[in-house]
């Protein structure tokens, strides 16, 4: 039976030659190792996904060459070595050497001489980018790689959003439009004990107030003109999850009160209703309001305030964490890249330099737009400013005075930030949102020193 | 300088998104015994990225590393020296005598991306698909 086994796990005994030909051609990428972990042969598909080549990768540990998340826990290569049995497809990830993230599925066989003695294990992987890239926006459940940020401020949420989500407390996260109050909601929800629940969206502010009460809490039938049967509400549905309530300050007075009550002992009741239900959800709201001036005004219910702001993210607009647009940028165009199946390589300087430049009033939504919109229009592997939306070119891009490269732009922005700071290092990294030493090494980088300093 | 070490067995841990070890220590103090270890074993990004900091950890020499990862860290104030491999007495010695970039330590394909300035790799990784393949002369050097 263990032969059999054996037997039924090995890749082409005795058929080298035409096997070899075989795995170049293939899709899957294909490697094999000896007994101490030696990689000792890599197809073209292994190339391509690692990242790695071929006559880099021959004689090393297979650890090293593909990185995969389970190499140190559960090596799957290891359990078919242990117990001669293969694996197949098991989904992890790997590391490509451009510090991409690439969701894989591998598969396991025993390697066997002509003698039927084991002589190693062979691997092959699958390149599950696409697929799950489209599971992502399907389900939309999304990860740290889309939040991504360099500013302090935001550095510091995200040290703490671990500990926000599992408190289950209620959160506000203020910001203006586009800059990802939506994205913060679900990586809450996501983190949290009730990730295995529903994230219920509300958005506030493009409902009648009527229509969003019947919305909110349900109604029972004939409780106004059109409501021909019972229906839950929202809150009913989030049961064990999250009720996310976008734009809450653009709720009336009258809703405010009943949200407020809700907020205080978990009850309300449905529209034509005399029976209070109970809700256990979990309330994240947001606004691009300035919440604390409409209280003040009394436009917003000072008691609905407090309760909802026990934790609050504010996050910041696009325009003052400039250091995230490379970083950004890059994310966007590998997304597209798989969503699109095309193959942008890279973002031309003049192109990021205007990218860097804009100051970009719709936040992280409008930059992923102009990157969509530069995915239309190039034909090639590279954006360039023309492939731009025209509403993000300056008045003041003129031929001859663009920097040469990306380096350049960088340390132009570094130097007229740096000025603006009178050669301040702390308070330009402040400004920049950037810790001290971050400033420092890239000055040293780009070779940025204090005139007559 | 407090340096923190992924640590696999007496390697350096191969993807520090999946470390389950953090060794830290003071340089100049290594082989004395004096490492602390942080568990970082099923810690999100995010945590992770906290756990390291909390340690007071300056120096992170790491094996591959996701680039939100390493940015998030580097930004953080932590330097990072990834795609380093091999075990940890010899590396850590390498970086006292600052040896470490001599390429002896470097993961393979790793070379070209240190710190910042990433290039991208050939390619996509999607490349390929129906193809035609190669002749049997591109069959070369299947050592099974």
């Amino acid at each position: 039976m263990a032969q059999r086994e054996k037997s039924e796990a090995s890749v082409f005994p005795g058929t080298r030659n035409s096997a070899a030909a075989v795995l170049e051609s293939i899709a899957d990428g294909v490697f094999t190792v000896d007994l101490d972990w030696n990689v000792t042969s890599f197809n073209r598909a292994a190339e391509e996904i690692t990242g790695v080549e071929k006559s880099q990768a021959l004689g090393k540990k297979c650890w090293e060459v593909l990185r995969a998340s389970v190499c140190e826990s559960a090596c799957v290569l290891r359990k078919t070595m242990d117990t001669g049995r293969p694996i197949v497809n098991e989904p992890v990830y790997i590391v490509r050497s451009d510090g991409r993230r690439i969701p894989i599925s591998v598969s396991t066989a025993l390697l066997l001489d002509d003698d039927g003695e084991v002589v190693g294990g062979a691997e092959t992987f699958r390149d599950l980018s696409v697929e799950e890239e489209l599971r992502r926006e399907l389900k939309r459940r999304y990860s740290f790689e889309d939040m991504i940020s360099k500013h302090h401020r935001l550095l510091e949420v995200f040290d703490t959003l671990p500990d926000i989500a599992e408190s289950g407390s209620t959160v506000l996260i203020t910001g203006e439009s586009g800059t990802g109050k939506e994205l913060m909601a679900r990586a809450i929800h996501n983190l949290s004990p009730r990730s295995d629940g529903p994230l219920v969206i509300v958005n506030c502010g493009a409902l009648p107030d009527t229509l969003l009460e019947s919305e909110l809490f349900g109604h029972k039938a004939g409780a106004f003109t059109d409501a021909k049967r019972d229906r839950a509400g929202r809150f009913a549905l989030a049961k064990g999850g999250t009720v996310f309530l976008d734009e809450i300050g653009d709720v009336s007075p009258a809703l405010q009160s009943r949200l407020l009550r809700v907020l205080q002992d978990g009850t309300y009741e449905p529209l034509g209703s005399t029976r209070t239900e109970r809700t256990d959800a979990r309330v994240i709201a947001a606004t691009n309001r300035d919440i604390a001036s409409m209280v003040e005004t009394g436009e917003f219910r000072n008691d609905l305030y407090y309760r909802i702001n026990v934790i609050t993210i504010d996050i910041p607009p696009l325009r003052e964490r400039r250091e995230d647009i490379p970083l950004l940028v890059d994310h966007f165009v590998a997304r597209f890249n798989r969503l699109k199946g095309k193959d942008v390589t890279s973002v031309s300087p003049d192109a990021m330099e205007i990218l860097m430049r804009h100051d970009y009033p719709g936040n992280v939504r409008e930059l992923e737009n102009a990157i969509e919109h530069a995915f239309a229009m190039s034909r090639g592997r590279v954006i360039r400013a023309e492939h731009l939306p025209q509403r993000i070119l300056p008045d003041d891009v003129r031929e001859g005075e663009r920097p040469e490269s990306f380096a350049e732009a960088e340390a132009a922005f570094l130097r007229r930030a740096l000025e603006q700071h009178d050669w301040n290092r702390a308070a330009t990294a402040r400004d920049l949102g950037i810790h001290k030493t971050t400033l420092w090494r890239k000055m040293k980088r780009l070779d940025i020193a204090e005139p007559g300093g | 300088m407090i340096v923190g070490i992924p640590a696999w067995g007496e390697r350096v841990s191969p993807v520090l998104d999946a470390a389950e070890q953090l060794v830290v220590l003071e340089s100049g103090t290594e082989g004395r015994g004096s490492g602390r270890v942080v568990n970082l074993s099923g810690l999100s990004p995010w945590r992770r990225v906290a756990a390291i900091r909390k340690a007071g950890v300056e120096v992170l020499i790491c094996g591959a590393v996701t680039r939100p990862l390493m940015e998030s860290l580097s930004a953080g104030g932590v330097q990072v020296v990834p795609w380093v491999s091999g075990r940890m007495d010899e590396v850590l010695e390498a970086f006292a005598a600052g040896r470490l970039q001599d390429g002896r330590f470097s993961m393979p394909g790793c070379g070209r991306m240190r710190r910042r300035g990433m290039k991208r790799g050939r390619g996509k990784g999607r490349g390929g698909r129906g193809g035609g393949g190669r002749g049997p002369g591109g069959a070369r050097g299947t050592s099974s």
